[in-house]
């Protein structure tokens, strides 16, 4: 994994990798979804032609298949555009959706397969109902699915269009109404920021990197992984020329409720991809970090999950499990959260038979 | 090499080869399917330097308390079991599977067509499967009968030259297209039967020594044919329409849609500059004769061109 | 009356490009903001054509096929076109766009 990560932050040293190096740095991309991203570093540096012609090949067949995937979030944001455009409500784009629309980060190189949005909770029924009268169907979902999304996520159901295959999910927030964190979704709208040329917000760029954090951490299972952790090296890169945002990161973390997510996740860019975080901004997002023993198991399960050694052996199934039951006991109460569980394996055992 | 060394290499490093475009390394602990294995891919050299793999493939033995009475074969890609545990005899059919998955999911960087390619008298000829065409069978004949075998039913097409890059593999036979194999040649060189998996039973043919020490001469399609088995028939060879093929081909492309303008300017190439046929038969002679007559034609005509 | 139809707005940036192939009586047509490929015949092929030199309200358009076809440029005839220019907007190569009254 070491040969993964010095790649990704430093692109250059691909020149002088071994056969032997790059068939591992290959196994850890594939397993990670980050061979495309691979590829467009590779453009990036101008280092195509001169790594191995068959590593090349391998990252431009995923390279490929993620611009697949991109040419079609673009069609669903034309549509989605053209549906709202007479409502007025302004729609904020959250994660891959915004990159690509506003050209941030790696967008090039990524690969998502759902456009995500966000509006004011006020709105969302009027939202949800634009949508649906525009060809916008549920996907398969239950009573209890629609009872989970509706009551205890913050979201509506996965809405996917009759005739196309890209999945929109509509949010009213970040993180669910049931957690543990309480997030005032207001805060993030009132600082989003309109898109160039475009009908659709986006979130101010210290809330993008804070959104990402949350979206990493507070998942299931980590489900992101280092995906997630290199956007958000690749938006910290970017946003480090602006004025302020490093200066004002941890106040906005502290103010909106989200300063935990913000220290993971600046702990391991660092750690991980040596983002260039400067050092006053690490040590005063340090004084959030939990209790000595939560901390060491939690940075010890996350390191396991997203930065496994073992190419062979990289399913932590107990870290897997600890990580699922914590993301779910952040996000809801504990009768809530034996309620869902109990529900959950009823569910997949039935499914099972 | 004996193969209880092979075993012990496949056990620990893993066995690497080339097939075709892909380098793979393959890994297993199951003695009757690297038996398999190396009847099939007999003619294929192993590499002993250091290589960079397309895959790591792992066929082995599934753990557990329960292999004890009831032992399974578990495909691995990485870390990833993409699959079901399969019965332990059928590891075979099982590997040979997963390879074909892993290929398709991920080498989007060529054109992939589910078609047999043959050459012969240095024609390129794509055969694309649909059912009852009764490709594998037909395939395996004219390979028999001297045809060099390009695939069987995994064509690669390298989108920047229009060429078709070899990837030769054992042709699984079903029902009773393995006694037609049998009995139409001594040479073939058959693998076991596999006895009621969900395609009935499975045999596979090895591809002919030819077919592997060319693997890396690309092809220059010039024939599509598409083969259609109809036992109330006579054999006739009809042009395809155009703009009807291509729309088949694009349908026989596992990754036309993911490819985007690469797979519409790949494949639109290919149907332009290939003639365009249907075949129709009931008895495999007759298309055979039918097919090597179209070949010796085609030569002909492009040798009074030039 | 008041539309005016035109190239699929999309199709017109970032060096966007339909790609056409003649097939002799089908033409086909990759189409990049989707993604998909379709196979016309000759009568949307001439419509998409006329559209690619300019936006061109129904009326216009009717007329313009209507000689192409040797046919009387009807109400008929109006309707048949209608049909086609909207099987092209369903296949996201045109779109209309209403042409303000004032």
């Amino acid at each position: 994994m070491k040969l993964l990560l010095k790649l990704l932050s430093d692109p250059e040293c691909a020149v002088s990798y071994t056969v032997e190096d790059w068939d591992e740095t290959i196994r850890f991309a594939r397993h990670t979804h980050l061979l495309g991203h691979l590829y467009f570093l590779m453009e990036r540096s101008s280092l195509l032609e001169k790594i191995p012609a068959r590593v090349k090949n391998i990252m431009l067949g995923s390279s490929i298949y993620n611009r697949y995937f991109r040419i079609q979030a673009r069609r669903e944001m034309v549509h989605l555009a053209k549906q709202i455009s007479t409502s007025k409500i302004p729609i904020v784009l959250l994660k891959g959706g915004a990159y690509i629309q506003a050209q941030l980060g790696a967008y090039s190189g990524r690969r998502l397969s759902d456009i995500d949005l966000l509006v004011a909770k006020s709105n969302l029924s009027t939202t949800e109902k634009i949508l649906l009268s525009g060809g916008w169907q549920y996907g398969e979902v239950n009573e209890y699915d629609q009872h989970y999304y509706r009551d205890w996520m913050h979201e509506v159901p996965p809405l996917i269009h009759q005739s196309r295959k890209m999945e929109v999910d509509l949010h009213h927030n970040i993180v669910p109404p049931v957690s543990r964190i309480k997030l005032d979704a207001s805060k993030l709208l009132e600082k989003a920021l309109l898109i160039d040329n475009s009908p659709f917000y986006i979130l101010e760029a210290k809330d993008l990197v804070l959104h990402s954090a949350t979206h990493l951490f507070f998942n299931d299972e980590l489900r992101g992984g280092l995906r997630d952790l290199v956007d958000m090296h690749e938006l910290c890169m970017q946003f480090s020329k602006k004025e302020n945002f490093w200066s004002e990161l941890v106040p906005r973390a502290r103010d909106l409720g989200l300063q935990r997510p913000l220290y993971y996740a600046l702990f391991h860019l660092k750690l991980l991809l040596n983002t260039p975080i400067p050092i006053d901004v690490l040590s005063e997002s340090a004084k959030d970090r939990p209790n000595f023993f939560t901390n060491w198991l939690m940075l010890h399960l996350i390191q396991g999950l997203i930065a496994p050694k073992n190419v062979e052996n990289m399913k932590a199934p107990f870290a897997e499990w600890l990580l699922f039951v914590r993301s779910h006991w952040i996000r809801m109460p504990l009768p809530m959260l034996i309620k869902h569980l109990s529900y959950k394996i009823r569910y997949n055992t039935k499914n099972h038979e | 090499m004996p193969l209880s060394v092979l075993l012990k290499i496949a056990k620990t490093k893993g066995l690497n080869y080339s097939i075709g475009p892909f380098n793979i390394c393959l890994k297993t602990d199951i003695p009757l399917f690297l038996e398999t294995f190396v009847k099939m891919y007999a003619s294929l050299p192993l590499i002993n330097q250091a290589c960079i793999s397309d895959f790591h493939i792992q066929i082995k033995q599934k753990k557990g308390l329960r292999r004890l009475w009831h032992q399974q074969a578990v495909f691995t890609v990485d870390s990833s079991e993409p699959f079901e545990p399969y019965p332990y005899n059928l590891a075979y059919p099982l590997a040979e599977w997963g390879l074909n998955w892993c290929i398709a999911l991920s080498a989007h960087q060529n054109i992939m067509l589910h078609s047999a390619v043959l050459e012969y008298k240095g024609l390129t000829v794509v055969f694309p499967a649909t059912s009852g065409s009764g490709k594998s069978t037909l395939c395996s004949i004219l390979m028999l009968s001297g045809w060099r075998l390009l695939s069987d039913e995994f064509s690669i097409i390298e989108p920047n030259s229009g060429k078709i890059i070899p990837i030769p593999r054992a042709i699984p036979l079903k029902n009773n297209s393995i006694d037609i194999i049998k009995n139409f040649s001594e040479k073939a060189i058959l693998g076991p039967t596999f006895e009621g998996t969900k395609k009935g039973d499975v045999a596979h043919l090895a591809p002919t020594s030819e077919s592997f020490l060319r693997q890396n001469e690309w092809g220059d399609p010039a024939l599509v044919i598409f083969p259609k088995y109809d036992m109330n028939i006579r054999c006739n060879l009809s042009k395809e329409d155009k703009a009807l093929s291509f729309v088949s081909a694009t349908q026989n492309s596992f990754n036309y849609h993911l490819t985007q303008n690469r797979g519409y300017k790949a494949l639109s190439t290919l149907i332009q500059k290939c003639d365009t046929y249907n075949l129709h038969y009931s008895h495999i002679d007759d298309a055979i004769k039918t097919l090597n007559q179209l070949v010796e034609d085609t030569v002909d005509k492009k040798t009074v061109v030039i | 009356m008041n539309e005016v139809w035109q190239i699929f707005s999309e199709l017109t940036k970032d060096k966007k490009k339909l790609e056409f192939i003649d097939w002799g009586i089908n033409i086909s047509v990759y189409n990049p903001f989707s993604g998909d490929t379709h196979l016309l015949n000759l009568f949307p092929f001439e419509i998409l054509q006329f559209l690619l030199k300019k936006p061109a309200s129904l009326y216009d358009i009717a007329e313009y096929s209507a000689i192409l076809c040797d046919e009387e440029h009807t109400e008929q005839w109006n309707k048949k076109v209608l049909t086609v220019l909207e099987h092209l907007k369903a296949l996201e190569l045109i779109d209309y766009q209403n042409k303000s009254l004032c």
